[in-house]
This record gives structure tokens, sequence and C-alpha cells, in this order.
């Protein structure tokens, strides 16, 4: 038996299916920064951070980025939290180019795989360096995407979530088969190890990474209440502005009065222009997005607007 | 692979597997294939998270018995069958879809980038209407274009498995695409 004839290459496949199979997207690739990020967040879970949320539901898997979520769930909050993420690690690179060696945790454990090895370096020296910015009420922290005409030095911007790609693109069978033809190493070269072994070599790994940026009320001392990413990421979040765009859109003013050049100016931004959509107030929000778009143009906010704009006069 | 890698592995068989080694080595997969089961948008980040929380609870259930892969297909099933239920509530009380679903700006024109979002949309509304199983082989096979074969490989099962799975995903997308064109026509949206 042969493979069947795909739509996409049948005459008599319904002609509306193959029109709408030609704008396909193929699922987008898991890129090496999210890869570090989702590794750090599983180490916590490997060292049951996550335990007794996740035991009551299954949702306590959005907390691994700090960020409690409104039953059901908000799109803009988890964005925050990723935006925090991907801001903090566009900083940190900066930071981790001239320390390294701030936080050996990481590098010492020698049991950890490269890989490992490297997000949690990340995710150590992220929290390491944002209490050292701690007291300032302003702090001169790289942004998290260069606003235009901004003098930040070198950090380059971390690439937004890419759009997903054009259909027939060949990484899909690359994905594919990396994930099962390669030799992973769960199937590879047998070794005397006890059962307790992986659970020894998380626990160091993830031990002082408490997502100090973004961690809910009973905050650790590793993280200052003060931080004042930690108070701009406490302003925005909890504001949906799907289910209540005014109290949305207060909240970003009230950002913008506290933090007008803060760190998550963009993400502040894009609520506010959520917020303006919701309410149907589409003019505000285009002159907004506009605006932002001009601001941090290598935002991935800035990428999700556009279609916005180009949408309306 | 370098040497701390090897430190970590030991026979599959002789010790429950631990949630990091399952995700250095299929995290590719899972990630692809909860797109393939609809899951998009910024929800990608958390229900892949959920994944992995379940994978951690539940990884000592896996008996070696089947492959990993299709374990963690069954895993990302449940989770994504969990998410879809929370999103369409979300969506019917929103009543849109998200921003981040438009991309496009891969099109030559702003007019083709505009047609290629609405087929998109339209396409991922057609699709979300199939079992979230079938959605998987039918974007697998008639978006990725991945051989059947390879499908089978991928979810562990016989290739026979994979034509009837196409065969009914096929009859569910042309019968869900009937219902959204009488939608459109008896004074529906547009």
């Amino acid at each position: 038996m042969s493979d069947p004839v795909r739509w996409s290459a049948d005459a008599n496949a319904p002609a509306e299916a193959r029109e709408l199979l030609r704008h396909a997207a193929t699922p987008r690739a898991l890129d090496p920064e999210t890869r570090a990020r989702h590794a750090a967040a599983v180490a916590k879970i490997a060292a049951g951070a996550t335990t007794a949320a996740a035991g009551a539901k299954l949702l306590g898997g959005s907390k691994l980025f700090g960020l409690s979520k409104a039953a059901g769930g908000s799109k803009l909050l988890l964005t925050l939290g990723l935006a925090g993420a991907v801001a903090v690690t566009a900083a940190t690179t900066a930071v981790v180019r001239h320390r390294t060696n701030t936080h050996t945790i990481a590098t010492t454990t020698a049991t950890t795989t490269a890989t490992t090895a490297t997000s949690a370096r990340r995710a150590t020296t992220t929290t390491a360096s944002v209490p050292a910015t701690g007291e300032r009420p302003s702090p001169p922290a790289p942004l998290p995407y260069r606003e235009r005409g901004a003098a930040t030095p070198a950090v380059e911007p971390i690439t937004a979530p890419s759009a997903p790609r054009a259909r027939a693109a060949p990484s899909a069978h690359v994905i594919a088969r990396r994930s099962t033809d390669s030799p992973s190493p769960v199937e590879s070269a047998p070794s005397p190890v006890t059962a307790s072994g992986p659970r020894v070599r998380v626990a160091p790994l993830t031990a002082p990474t408490v997502t100090a940026p973004t961690a809910p009320a009973p905050a650790p001392e590793t993280a200052p209440a003060e931080d004042p990413l930690l108070r701009e990421t406490r302003l925005l979040q909890g504001a949906s502005p799907e289910s209540d765009p005014p109290a949305a859109l207060a909240r970003a003013a009230e950002h913008e009065r506290q933090f007008p050049r803060g760190q998550m100016a963009a993400e502040r931004e894009f609520l506010a222009v959520q917020a303006l959509r919701a309410m149907g107030r589409d003019d505000e929000a285009r002159a907004r997005a506009r605006a932002m778009v001009a601001r941090f143009p290598e935002s991935p906010y800035a990428s999700r607007v556009r279609p916005l704009l180009s949408a309306g006069p | 692979m370098n040497a701390p890698a090897h430190t970590l592995t030991a026979p599959m068989a002789e010790r429950t597997l631990d949630v990091t080694e399952v995700y250095q080595a299929h995290a590719s997969f899972v990630w692809a294939s909860l797109q393939r089961m609809g899951v998009r948008g910024p929800d990608l980040d958390d229900v892949m998270q959920e994944v992995f929380v379940v994978v951690h609870q539940r990884i000592h259930t896996f008996d070696h018995s089947s492959k990993l892969t299709t374990w963690l297909f069954g895993v990302c099933l449940r989770v994504a069958s969990d998410y879809r239920r929370r999103a369409w509530r979300r969506r019917e009380q929103v009543g849109d879809t998200p921003l981040e679903d438009r991309p496009g700006h891969d099109a030559a024109t702003p007019e083709d980038a505009a047609l290629g979002r609405e087929a998109r949309q339209r396409l991922d509304a057609i699709l979300d209407e199939l079992d979230v199983e079938k959605r998987a082989v039918f974007v697998m096979f008639e978006v990725e274009e991945l051989p059947c074969d390879e499908i089978a490989a991928l979810l562990g099962v016989p290739v026979g498995t994979v034509y009837s799975r196409l065969h009914a995903a096929r009859k569910q997308f042309e019968k869900a695409l009937a219902r959204h064109r009488s939608r459109a026509e008896h004074g529906g949206r547009r």
C-alpha cells in the first residue's frame, strides 16, 4: 500500500481545502533561545518546584514563568511572562559576556550536560543581576528591546518568537527527523547510574533560580520587593485586556506614570493597544500601535501589532 | 556527545527516566506535536510546560513497552485537549483571534498578507473542529508533507493506522468545511 495523494497535489480534492492548505503554516521550530528557556523551567519541574501546584491542576505549569494566571488564562499575562524572560535574557546576555564567572554553580556541576548548564547559568546570572540593580529607582539596565535611537551598547536583541514559516519549509522534516532518528541521550550508551542519580543532578542547578524578577507573593530574600522590574511586572500582571479592558488601560497608564521608560514599556504599550481594541477604540489603538512600532521596532510586540497598522488608514 | 551526557544515561529499561532527559531528547517533538494539535500563539509556551509537568508526574508509569515518543504524544493529546476546551471558552467570550496568529510579513504585498492571514485563520478554525489526534495526523501529512511511514514511526503505530486516521481526518475536515461554508452563506460573518 502506498501513501494517498496529498490534497495539495490532487486535482480531485476539495478545491476550497486545497486553497486553504496553500496558506497553511508549518509548525514553528523550537529555536535555541526558547529551548534553553524551557530547559530551565523543566529543571525546576524536576526539582519538584511545581509538584504542589501541579498536583492540584495542570495549570501549575504557567507558574513556572512566575506569573499567576487567572482561571482560563489571559494571553497577555503569559505573553508578559515570556517577554519578561526574553527581556531579562537579553539584558543578561551582556552581563554574561563581562561577568561569566559571577555564578559558577552551574558550571561546576560536573554531571550536567552542556545545554542544561548553559541555560542554568543564564538563569542564575539573571537572578543575580536583577537584585544588583535593585535599590535604584530607575535602573540604567539594558532595555529589553533597543529603543530606536537609544544608545544601547552591543546588546543584540533576542529574536522575537518568529511567525509560522511558510508552507513546505524543509524544517518540518528536519524537526521530525531530529526528534526520532537522532541518537537521543536517553536511548544511547549504557552506564551504571543509580535511579537517584538524575535528581541529584538537577537539584543544585535549580536551587538558586527562584525566578526572582517575576516571583509572586512570597518573595524570597533573594528578590527584594523594591526591585524595579518586579514592581513593573506586578503593576502590569493581572490586567486582562480581554475581560476588563478599562482596568487594563488604567494599569498601563499607571505604569507609564511610574516607569515612562521602564524595562517593560513595550509590554505596557502592547497591553494598552489590546485594551483599546477591546473597547472598540480602534483609531486610538492604531495610533498607539504605530508609536509603539516606531519606538520598539525590534520588540516581538511590534511585529504583533504591525498587522493592525496595515489593516487601517 | 560529550562526556557528561553519557553519565546521565543508563539502559532505559532499568530505571525511571528523568523529566530533564525526556526534555533533552524530545523537546522538539513535543513542541511540534502541540502545534499540530492546534496549540498556538503565546499559549504554546504554557502548554509546553504543562506537558512536562505531567511528564514529571507520570513518567514512572511509562513501562517501555512502547516508544517514548508514542507515550509523549499521548500526554500531548490529553494536555492539548484540555487546552482546547479552555481556549474555546475563551474565544467564545472574546470573539477574536489573537494578534499573534496573524503573521504574513513573508507575503509580497499587504493584500497578499491579508489574504494569507484570513486563509490561515479559516484553516485553523476548521482544523480546530477535528479530533485532536486526527488533526495532528492531518497536519503532518497535508501541511508538513511528511510521508506516512515517518508519521507512523513518530507515533509508534502501524502505517495502516496512519492511513485510516488520515482518511477519517479528511472526512471530518470536509464536513467542517461544509459547515463553515453554509454558516458563511446564511448570514454568518461577512
